[in-house]
């Protein structure tokens, strides 16, 4: 298991070292940096000179990325161009915020999924089934942003016409949240909506799996076995359908954990949080290729973690697959 | 006795008969055990000939009649394709079937809600612009842009996975590699950055002018041909192996003419599915783009921007938000009904039902 | 004779399906006495695997359906039982094995949880070292080697050959009266087949359970078996002694069997099937079942219009045949073993 985990960890290495170049390489090809600071009149030559000394922008570009590089690893994520601010303290704090989200979401998500599933694969073709299965084509089908769009109108209105304020439709937190359980309170509250919307998507793939999953190993012949065992149905159930239904849907939430991300970006946007969605989009408009290239290899990263835990989680379900 | 006649001939019979004769069925062997059909006809008639004549190929007909039939089953997916062909019509004739322009100002009805007055149905925005016009200008970008992107990667997909899979080795591997990188980075941030980057503008490339919308599109087919390349990939690598491929080959047949008439054929069914979840994603995917400001852009029309206009104008004028999604919610609903009901009818040992 | 551990009559199951009404099973009647393995032979789609499902209760009831039949297991009607009476017979009075080990056991689960938990189901209150305990015991006496750390093991790390032996312990488990075998050795290669034949006798020596081999393999009915059954398109066509059926048969469809052996003991130029495909279950011919295949009939409308009941023959009702012509089957057979070359040996 352990030679596992680290070559593994050695092999992503190697895919984020290839990434980064790849990255950097369009990024640097496709746009200049200070071609944002070339258009301002009241910036002056001296100030375009030094960035472009201090970035190495009149370099090669083998030689570029190497200073980049170095430039991420030994000085907080390199800087940004106007302004020379590090990008690691703003990358890690958009990054816990992100995070509650995501893994908020995630989880309420698998949990609601599997439940939907597992119920609707032992009572196929009733009306919760059709339900559900409804739901879930329906969910795939709509637009992150557009769900996001409609539910605050909703509370909006809500809050127009009963002056309460149940769910939040913008910002992560009030203006004066206070502390301990009120400022948690305060968040859930803020969080409640975007986590809704990044649920539904997640929620109607993984029930649909889980359910097709569920059935196939429901009229499985271990399960047979299972029965002709004399075993109350319900042992039957959750101890060897269960079980075994659930190990398919590791591999689907570990695909898509980079739907997620993106569904993040948008949510993001839409309800003003301050996660990596928004620092994201906001780079990407001012044009500022390093806080781009940085937020691309952290994520980068997060998605082959998750891919390795996800791994390591498939090897705990399935002894089959034990990486001995 | 007749009885005893007919075995002494079924003696004779099975000495002289070969193997053949003992495989055939007992009607086509003269004399002994002939099948007597029954002379007077009843209600089961047909279907007791069929049961009693062994062997005899009960499907007469051809693999895609069977495939249309299935499909045809599926009420929710024949119902979906005639909405699909009711939206493609609207949005083909868009200039004619549209009330407005997209930019025309109507100064009666400013911030109009939704209502049958002067073919307003999708109301107005603050500047007077009728959203139903918008909208469908909108759906005629959406899909065009959608059907290229899925026709797009289908192609590329399918050449390098076909390539991939049945040459395998050290082309394989590059192709996978390449796929695993692209797949690293979560789909959403590699297109942003993609059209931040390369997409907000026309391009020209010599005699060649790249308009936007096709920018993005090619956006997108650049991400979505790699699913496609590893299903046929895989189809590949399942049948290289497989004896008629041997036998073509022994035959003299290139490895062209083996890959494109013998294992393509076999990939149809996965990749007509495949490419239906492409152009609903693409829908989708494109729409995000266009709203956060780096897909298609004005003064190009864009369900995706005309939610962002929506937006803009603020919580009164909801029915500007509302309905371009609603659009886009019925349009995915309808491809993937489509390719539901594609996938049961091309792949009917997938047992699971929608 | 004594009376029968388990005792089925007329029992008829059928499946609605997108194509139609398949009558499984129609009309099926045969005992099994204590201790006694009883051979139960067909095609595929005979019905015969369905038959005993049902008995159990393992067979899903949408889509299947109970027409009619009652199945008595010292005295009691397994088919109306209340569902956690049946349950407690299941796996414990009553076991199955089944053909595919590597399909049929929980891959995430080692094989000695698994027969663990069928004793602990049946024996409330044992606990876990008891149990171990106990599997070890079985898992010797099914001659897997080094039992207690192969408790530990997941199926997949056990051979074909292995799997099966498990399930045999996990079957005998419980001491059962009777034991069911579906196709026990056919997923498995020859070599093994022999083996497993070797546990099974050894598991019905311990346990002196009756055991109801279900196979389309004659080969190892031959070995096996004490009494046989021969299914047909859902029916009993033909029901004795082993000696009787396969020396004596009299249903034209048993003849057709034994000639479609390949024998050492005869010199065949060529093997010779039986004619045709098995007929459709929801669309099965009129009359008996098997006569468009069938070399007797030669098209005697007796054959194209009533089916023919299981009639006795001989010996106090322990040999029987469902066809109209059964007394002239020995001539039949006599001629066509000729006509094959071989000898019979009694």
């Amino acid at each position: 298991m352990l030679t596992f985990v680290i070559r593994r960890l050695l092999y992503s290495v190697v895919v984020l070292l290839a990434a980064s170049f790849i990255i950097f390489t369009f990024v640097s090809v496709s746009g200049d940096p200070v071609a944002f600071l070339r258009m301002q009149p009241t910036a002056s030559e001296i100030t375009i000179q030094r960035i472009e000394e201090r970035k190495h922008l009149n370099d090669p570009i083998p030689v570029r990325y190497v200073y980049w590089l170095q430039d991420m690893v030994t000085n907080e994520f390199g800087t940004t161009t106007i302004g020379d601010r590090p990008i690691l303290p703003d990358l890690t704090r958009v990054m816990g915020h992100t995070l509650q989200l995501v893994i908020a979401a995630e989880l309420l998500a698998i949990l609601v999924a599997v439940g939907i599933g597992v119920y609707s694969a032992l009572r196929q073709y009733s009306v919760f089934d059709y339900t559900a299965t409804t739901f879930s084509f329906v969910g795939l089908a709509t637009p992150v942003f557009w769900l996001a769009l409609m539910l605050q109108v909703l509370f909006v209105y809500i809050y127009q016409w009963t002056g309460v304020r149940i769910f939040y439709v913008a910002n992560l937190s009030g203006v004066d949240p206070g502390t301990g359980i009120h400022f948690l309170l305060d968040r859930a509250q803020h969080l409640a909506l975007p986590v809704l919307v990044l649920m539904i998507a997640s929620i109607a793939t993984y029930s649909r799996y889980m359910r097709a999953s569920m059935l196939e190993v429901v009229n499985s012949d271990y399960v047979r076995t299972a029965r002709a065992k004399g075993l109350p149905e319900r042992s039957v159930t959750m101890r060897h359908a269960f079980r075994n239904a659930l190990i398919p849907l590791v591999t689907i939430v570990a695909l898509n954990f980079g739907g997620l991300l993106g569904g993040a970006v948008v949510t993001e946007t839409v309800f003003g949080l301050d996660g990596m969605g928004l620092y994201f989009i906001n780079a990407l408009n001012n044009g500022d290729p390093y806080p781009v290239m940085a937020w691309l290899m952290v994520t980068a990263t997060l998605v082959i973690v998750f891919n390795l835990v996800a791994d390591i989680a498939y090897g705990y379900l399935d002894p089959r697959v034990r990486y001995d | 006795m007749p009885a005893d006649d007919q075995l002494a001939q079924s003696r004779e019979e099975l000495h002289v008969g070969g193997l053949g004769s003992s495989s055939r069925p007992a009607a086509a062997r003269a004399g002994t055990g002939s099948i007597v059909l029954p002379e007077e006809p009843s209600g089961a008639g047909m279907d007791l000939q069929l049961s009693y004549e062994s062997g005899v190929e009960l499907k007469a007909r051809s693999q895609w009649a069977y495939a249309r039939m299935r499909f045809f089953r599926h009420r929710l997916a024949v119902a979906s394709i005639v909405v699909l062909i009711l939206i493609s019509l609207v949005a083909i004739f868009a200039k004619q079937i549209a009330p407005y322009g997209y930019d025309e100002l109507d100064l009666n009805n400013i911030a109009a809600p939704p209502t049958l007055k002067d073919h307003h149905w999708f109301g107005t925005d603050l500047l007077g612009r009728d959203y139903l016009s918008r909208v469908i200008f909108g759906v005629r970008t959406s899909l065009w842009v959608a059907v290229f992107v899925a026709v797009l990667s289908t192609l590329i997909g399918t050449t390098l996975g076909a390539i991939a899979g049945y040459y395998g080795g050290t082309v394989d591997n590059l192709l996978m590699r390449f796929t695993d990188l692209i797949l690293t980075l979560p789909g959403l941030a590699v297109l942003l950055t993609a059209a931040a980057y390369l997409g907000s503008s026309d391009s020209e490339f010599g005699p060649i002018t790249l308009t936007q919308p096709v920018k993005v599109g090619l956006i997108l087919a650049f991400l979505f041909w790699t699913g496609l390349a590893r299903i046929v990939r895989g189809v590949f690598l399942s049948l290289r192996e497989k004896e008629f491929v041997e036998a073509a080959k022994a035959s003299g047949a290139s490895d062209m003419r083996i890959i494109i008439r013998h294992i393509l054929p076999n990939c149809v069914g996965p990749i007509v599915v495949t490419m239906t979840l492409i152009i609903a994603t693409a829908i989708l995917v494109e729409a995000a783009l266009s709203f956060l400001g780096f897909g298609i852009q004005p003064p190009n029309p864009a369900l995706g921007s005309l939610i962002a206009d929506g937006q803009v104008q603020g919580f009164e004028t909801w029915w500007l938000v509302t309905f371009p999604g609603l659009v886009i919610v019925v349009i995915a609903l309808a491809v993937n009904f489509v390719g539901d009901g594609l996938r049961d009818a091309l792949d009917p040992t997938q047992r699971i039902r929608a | 004779m004594p009376d029968p551990v388990l005792s089925v009559r007329d029992l008829t199951v059928e499946f609605k399906t997108e194509d139609g009404i398949v009558h499984a099973v129609t009309g099926v009647s045969y005992d099994v006495f204590p201790g006694e393995t009883l051979g139960v032979v067909g095609e595929s789609g005979s019905g015969k695997s369905v038959s005993v499902m049902t008995m159990l209760g393992l067979t899903p009831m949408p889509p299947g359906r109970l027409l009619s039949g009652e199945a008595l297991y010292k005295g009691r009607d397994l088919l109306r039982m209340p569902k956690k009476e049946l349950r407690d017979i299941r796996g414990g009075q009553m076991a199955m094995i089944f053909q595919d080990p590597m399909t049929s056991l929980n891959p995430v689960l080692t094989i000695g949880e698994q027969i663990a938990e069928a004793i602990q189901v049946h024996n409330p209150g044992t606990n876990d070292e008891d149990a171990r305990k106990r599997v070890v015991e079985l898992l010797e006496l099914v001659g897997v080697p080094s039992a207690s750390s192969r408790f530990d093991q997941y199926p997949h790390e056990f051979s074909g050959g292995m799997r099966q032996r498990a399930m045999i312990a996990m079957a005998i488990a419980n001491d059962p009266q009777v034991l069911i075998a579906d196709e026990p050795t056919t997923a498995l290669d020859v070599t093994i087949q022999a083996q497993i034949i070797e546990v099974m006798r050894a598991a019905q020596q311990e346990t002196h359970a009756a055991i109801i081999l279900i196979t389309h393999d004659l080969g190892l009915i031959a070995e096996l078996a004490d009494r046989v059954v021969v299914m047909y398109a859902g029916r009993v066509v033909e029901l004795g002694d082993v000696h009787t059926i396969f020396n004596s048969p009299r249903h034209p469809y048993t003849v057709g069997l034994m000639n479609s052996l390949a024998r050492l003991d005869a010199d065949q130029e060529w093997l010779r099937p039986i004619p045709g495909q098995p007929p459709s279950l929801i669309t099965p011919p009129p009359g008996c079942a098997f006569h468009p295949r069938c070399e007797l009939s030669q098209g005697r409308a007796l054959c194209r219009t009533d089916v023919p009941p299981l009639r006795d023959f001989g010996e106090g009702g322990l040999h029987r045949s469902a066809c109209h012509f059964a007394e002239e089957v020995a001539a039949y057979q006599a001629a066509t073993t000729a006509a094959v070359g071989a000898a019979h040996a009694s």
